[in-house]
Order: structure tokens, then C-alpha cells, then sequence
């Protein structure tokens, strides 16, 4: 009974004091920027990265895990009460959900959602449980060699998924491995690409890049195109859905579900894509496809209950092979790294209490969001009319001091500006920030065990290939640009078919 | 410009990508290189962007190639400038003139674009964040900066 054992230690550590509260102020915080305009959990992430520094390393983890889905669900909030979708991933959310609250159905469908959401959060941590084991014994067959094409997968697979031009972004990768090569070489003891400042010996501050690339970059952007505004139209009326509601929805929960913790187990398929996956097998699969698009409640039970369970079983790649899905999760792994917790297959050996606390304090959070939202969804839809420039203020100005706190420099200040410049920069050119972010993170431990592959081999590069492990991998990473370099077929299509 | 650029976004894309990388090529040179078995500080830098530099000259000829034109919006430069403008002073004032004063700058500045029209709504919002601020940091949290 490995497995009760580890949700037990899972929900020890989740349940003292400190991790409960900061559980709480994650959920909380993630759905108070979930609803407000112009500043979504990436942003809330970087802003406070240099506040995790003096936190225990599982109590920043649950914290910003709790930003993550909290946000997300509320994100699905706005979808369904203003057909704004707050992520991403839930534009598919607004197909049927709005329409349901056009009805008078609000209340039926944001029950469902939170249902659905919290049966699949429940069922995630168990194929989590089921599988960890495998993983952390796989950790004793990766040497140099396959760590290194691990990462090269890692950094590839990342990068070709979010892009339309897959060269681009693999390039964001490289530069990120770059940047992460400023400072003291670890194996000589030299400085490299300091530039004559001596600032620059400890390398550069991830905080002032992420500062710099998703906060102040994304300032920028909302000021320069301001978003559109939305009215609330519907009220709630009764929350609890009548039983033929139950009867319709139970079976794509149960789908939904399926299909989201097989994907999220994939690397490199975020929660976007299976939510589109789940609502067009609804549709096929319905007796009558034509009520979707009008309010079927199986539209907003299938992608919702699938990308939750999808965000939770993403914790297997993302931990144990360092595969983060988008910016919101590449910023948890440097959260980690500022920690000293590298990712890869011996997070789960190495740092037991932190794996089964944080996937844990997932499911506790999801039940405090239903105790945050359902009772009071009409107040936090009331902020979403907070007006953007009395925010971006705010935001600058923490994310100021934030940078400056963590190693009392001014000099990190104005990196964090020069990251700013570069962001807005590329986000206008449509290179997305997140692979390089990764390519920081990953690049010190790609070129320490490059190197020692290439020791252990006496310099023969032919071990990357010899190795099985390792070649699965980098066939893996070809497989990658192969599929991705391709338009995405699976999501342009659904999007066209809902006319959207 | 003389050819046709149809992705005017890769392409200046590829173009930062190649000056980066030629930037860090030359500079990695300067470091001891090494070999395989013993790789000196300039070995995994030279490889890396060796491999930026290809993919820079990847995306601009892939930018000629592509069908659907692709043109960049104007840049809003005066956004740009003012906000970070404002970071900059924030961390140009910050130690020498206390956090007060900094804070000033960065928000005054940020919001320069409406300080006419708004000036009441803008002052308070001023006032209120430095009293937020100073009351978070450096009487909650202890941070080590002057307040003036």
C-alpha cells in the first residue's frame, strides 16, 4: 500500500498550519487575479517569485500551484458569466457555458464545472500515486548521457508545442540556455559573459528576467492595446442542478476526466489542447450534435473536467522530466530552482514531502475554491470592472521592489527593465517567452552533464545514441518538431467547426 | 527593402536571433574552448550559439518563404518609454533619494499619459500605493531601504 502511504505523508504536509494558509492565499490570490482585467497567474507568478525566497520550498510550490488553478478557475467563471475567457483553455468553456447562463442556467453550470473540476483534481492525484513509483525507480537508470538528451527533449518539446514558427521558438530556447550561461563557470571557475560587471558573477537574476519578460512586458502590451470590456448580463439564479442535469453530465465527466490524465501525462500537450479534444468528442458522440454551441451542459462538463485533471497529471512531467506546460508552470519550475530542487526523476525520491504535499494541497484547494467562489461569484465578477489603469501602477511598482529585495542590487532593477524592453519586444513578434525562461532553468544542468556525458565516453559523442534511454529521447524530441512543425490541426479545426 | 518579405515578424525576429548569437559566437571565442573530454568555459557557449545563429539565418529565409504576408503593428513608443522609464528611475533613485521619491517617479511616470486628464484619481493612487508599500515592506516585512 505504497500508495495510501504517500497521499498520507501527501496530506501531513499539506494540513499543517503554514502550508494550509498559504494553500489558501494561492487559491484566493489566483482567483482574485483570475477575475480582475489585464493581469493573469503568469504575471502574479513573477510578481511574486522574489517574495518564495524566504518561504520553506513546498510552502512557495503550494502557494504558487494554488495561484495556478485558481486563476484557471476562474478564468472558467468569467467564461460562463461574461463569455470572456479568462485563460486560454477556457475559450472552449465559453461555447456552452455562456449560452447556459444566457438561459438562467449560470448557477447550474458553474456547479458543474466545480464539480467536474474536483472529481477530475480527485482522480489525478490517484493515477499520480499509481505511477510515481515507476518514475522514481526509472531515476536510477538516467546517467549524464540520458539527462542530457532529456533536457534537449524537454527544451525542444516545450518549444515547438506553443509556436507557429517552430524555428523561433527553439531559438528562444538556445538564447535562454545562453543567458543562463552568464557568470562563474562551475567546472573552471572562470567568468564568462560578464560584460566587465562584476554584477553579473552570480549569473543573471531569474527574477529580473521573469520580472522583466512576463510582468513589465505585459504591461506594456495592455497599454498599448487596451482589452475589450464586458458587461454582466446574467444572474445566477439556483446553483444546484436539477437530476436529469446529473443524468447528462456524469458520463462526460467521467470522459472528460480519462482523456485529460492521459494528456496531461504526455509532455508538451497542455491543458488547451485536450479541452478541445474532450469537447469535439462530446459532439461526436451526442445523440444530437446540434445543441452543442447552445448550452449542452456535456460542453461544459467534458473540458473542464478534462483540463483539471490534465493540470494535475501534469505534475509528472513537469517535475520528473522538467517539461513545463506554458509560462505559468516554466515559472513554478524556477521557483524550485531558486530553491535548490532541480527537476528530474529524483524530485519524487530526493523530495518526497514536496511532490505528495503539493499534489495534495491541489485537491484541498479546489475544495476552498468552492468554498471562495460559488457562494460569492457575484462579488469577485464585480471586480472584473476594476479599470486597468489603476492596476498596472500597482503591479509595477511591486514588481520594483520584489526585484530589488531579493539581492539588494539596483543593478537587477534595471536588468529587469532591459528584460522588459526584450519581451514586449518579442511578444510583438510573436516569440513567446516561455522557452526561454525554461532554457534558463535547464541550460546550467544541460551543459554540467553534457560534459560529463562527454567524460564518461572520452569525448565520443556516439553515447547519445548508444544509450537506449537517451536515444528514445532525442527520437522523442524529433518526433516533436515533426508533429508541431505542422499547423495545429487538431485545434484550428475544432475552433472552425464551432465558428468561433 | 529589396526582397519581399512576407513575415515581417520572423524575420526580424531572425534577425535579433542572428545578432545575439554572432554577439555570444565572438565573445565565447575569447574564452579557452577546449576539447570534448575537457571543455573549457567557452566550449558549451560556442555550440549553443552556433546553433542560435543557424536558426536566426533559418527564420529570415523562412520569413521570404512564407505565404500569408505578415505585417508588425506600429510600435506604441510612447507607452514603452514612459513605463520603463519609470523602472529605470525607480532603481536610479531608489537607494540614494528613499523609496518615497522612487515610488513617485515610477508611478507618476507610468501614468504621465493621463496625469492631465486625471490628475486628482492619479495623485491619490500615488499617495495610496507609497503608503501601501511602505507599511507592506518596510514596516511589515522589514526591508532594509530608507523611506526619504
Amino acid at each position: 500500500m505504497e500508495i495510501l502511504e504517500h497521499l498520507r505523508l501527501g496530506f501531513d504536509v499539506a494540513f499543517t498550519p503554514i502550508n494550509f494558509f498559504y494553500c489558501l492565499v494561492g487559491a484566493f490570490l489566483g482567483t482574485l487575479v483570475g477575475v480582475l482585467p489585464g493581469i493573469g497567474p503568469v504575471t502574479t507568478i513573477a510578481m511574486l517569485l522574489p517574495f518564495t525566497f524566504k518561504m520553506p520550498a513546498v510552502a512557495s510550490l503550494i502557494m504558487l500551484a494554488g495561484i495556478y488553478y485558481g486563476a484557471h478557475h476562474a478564468g472558467s467563471t468569467t467564461a460562463i458569466m461574461l463569455n470572456m475567457p479568462g485563460e486560454p483553455s477556457s475559450i472552449v468553456i465559453c461555447l456552452d457555458g455562456h449560452p447556459m447562463a444566457r438561459q438562467g442556467r449560470a448557477g447550474v453550470a458553474l456547479f458543474i464545472s466545480a464539480i467536474g473540476s474536483f472529481f477530475a483534481g480527485c482522480v489525478g492525484v490517484v493515477v499520480i500515486a499509481t505511477l510515481a513509483p515507476f518514475l522514481s525507480e526509472s531515476s536510477l537508470l538516467i546517467g549524464p548521457p540520458e539527462y542530457t538528451s532529456m533536457i534537449i527533449m524537454a527544451l525542444v518539446s516545450s518549444a515547438v508545442v506553443v509556436s507557429k514558427s517552430p524555428l523561433t521558438t527553439i531559438a528562444m530556447s538556445a538564447l535562454g540556455v545562453l543567458i543562463g550561461t552568464v557568470g562563474t563557470d562551475v567546472s573552471t571557475g572562470s567568468w564568462r559573459f560578464t560584460f566587465g560587471s562584476h554584477y553579473l558573477t552570480d549569473g543573471v537574476s531569474f527574477v529580473a528576467v521573469a520580472t522583466g519578460l512576463f510582468a513589465f512586458a505585459e504591461v506594456l502590451d495592455h497599454i498599448a492595446t487596451p482589452a475589450a470590456r464586458a458587461e454582466l448580463t446574467t444572474k445566477i439564479n439556483s446553483l444546484i442542478p436539477t437530476r436529469e442535469d446529473m443524468r447528462a453530465a456524469w458520463k462526460p465527466i467521467l470522459r472528460g476526466t480519462g482523456l485529460g490524465a492521459i494528456f496531461g501525462i504526455l509532455p508538451g500537450t497542455g491543458p488547451l489542447v485536450c479541452s478541445f479534444v474532450s469537447y469535439a468528442v462530446e459532439k461526436q458522440i451526442a445523440k444530437d450534435p446540434s445543441r452543442f454551441g447552445k448550452g449542452a451542459i456535456e460542453g461544459v462538463a467534458a473540458p473542464e473536467a478534462s483540463n483539471n485533471a490534465a493540470a494535475i497529471t501534469h505534475f509528472i512531467p513537469m517535475l520528473g522530466l522538467g517539461i513545463p506546460a506554458g509560462a505559468a508552470m516554466a515559472l513554478m519550475l524556477g521557483a524550485l530552482m531558486i530553491q535548490g530542487i532541480t527537476p528530474g526523476p529524483q524530485v519524487m525520491t530526493g523530495h518526497p514531502d514536496l511532490f505528495w504535499g503539493v499534489v495534495a494541497s491541489m485537491l484541498i484547494g479546489n475544495v476552498m475554491l468552492l468554498v471562495l467562489n460559488l457562494p460569492m461569484v457575484g462579488l469577485w465578477i464585480r471586480l472584473l470592472k476594476v479599470p486597468y489603469r489603476l492596476l498596472y501602477p500597482a503591479i509595477l511598482l511591486f514588481c520594483c521592489i520584489g526585484v530589488y529585495s531579493v539581492n539588494s542590487q539596483v543593478f537587477d532593477i534595471f536588468l529587469a527593465a532591459g528584460f522588459g524592453a526584450l519581451g514586449f519586444v518579442f511578444k510583438r513578434l510573436d516569440c513567446p517567452p516561455g522557452p526561454l525562461v525554461l532554457g534558463m532553468i535547464l541550460g546550467p544542468a544541460l551543459e554540467e552533464n553534457l560534459r560529463r556525458a562527454l567524460l564518461m565516453s572520452r569525448g565520443d559523442a556516439s553515447i547519445f545514441l548508444t544509450s537506449p534511454i537517451s536515444l528514445a529521447m532525442l527520437l522523442l524530441a524529433v518526433a516533436f518538431i515533426v508533429v508541431f512543425a505542422r499547423p495545429k490541426k487538431i485545434i484550428k479545426a475544432s475552433v472552425v467547426v464551432e465558428g468561433q | 527593402m529589396k526582397f519581399k518579405v512576407s513575415s515581417q515578424r520572423e524575420f526580424t525576429a531572425g534577425l535579433i536571433f542572428f545578432s545575439i548569437g554572432a554577439i555570444w559566437l565572438a565573445s565565447s571565442l575569447s574564452y579557452r574552448i577546449g576539447t570534448a573530454t575537457a571543455m573549457g568555459p567557452g566550449y558549451f557557449p560556442l555550440v549553443v550559439s552556433l546553433i542560435l545563429t543557424g536558426l536566426g539565418i533559418g527564420s529570415v529565409i523562412r520569413s521570404l518563404k512564407i505565404a500569408e504576408a505578415d505585417v508588425l503593428d506600429p510600435w506604441p513608443l510612447v507607452a514603452f518609454v514612459f513605463v520603463l522609464g519609470g523602472v529605470v528611475g525607480f532603481g536610479l533613485l531608489l537607494e540614494s533619494a528613499g523609496l518615497i521619491a522612487a515610488a513617485a517617479v515610477l508611478i507618476l511616470l507610468s501614468c504621465w499619459s493621463r496625469l492631465r486628464a486625471r490628475p486628482v484619481e492619479t495623485l491619490l493612487l500615488t499617495a495610496a500605493l507609497i503608503a501601501l508599500v511602505s507599511g507592506i515592506f518596510v514596516f511589515g516585512l522589514g526591508m532594509p531601504v530608507d523611506l526619504y
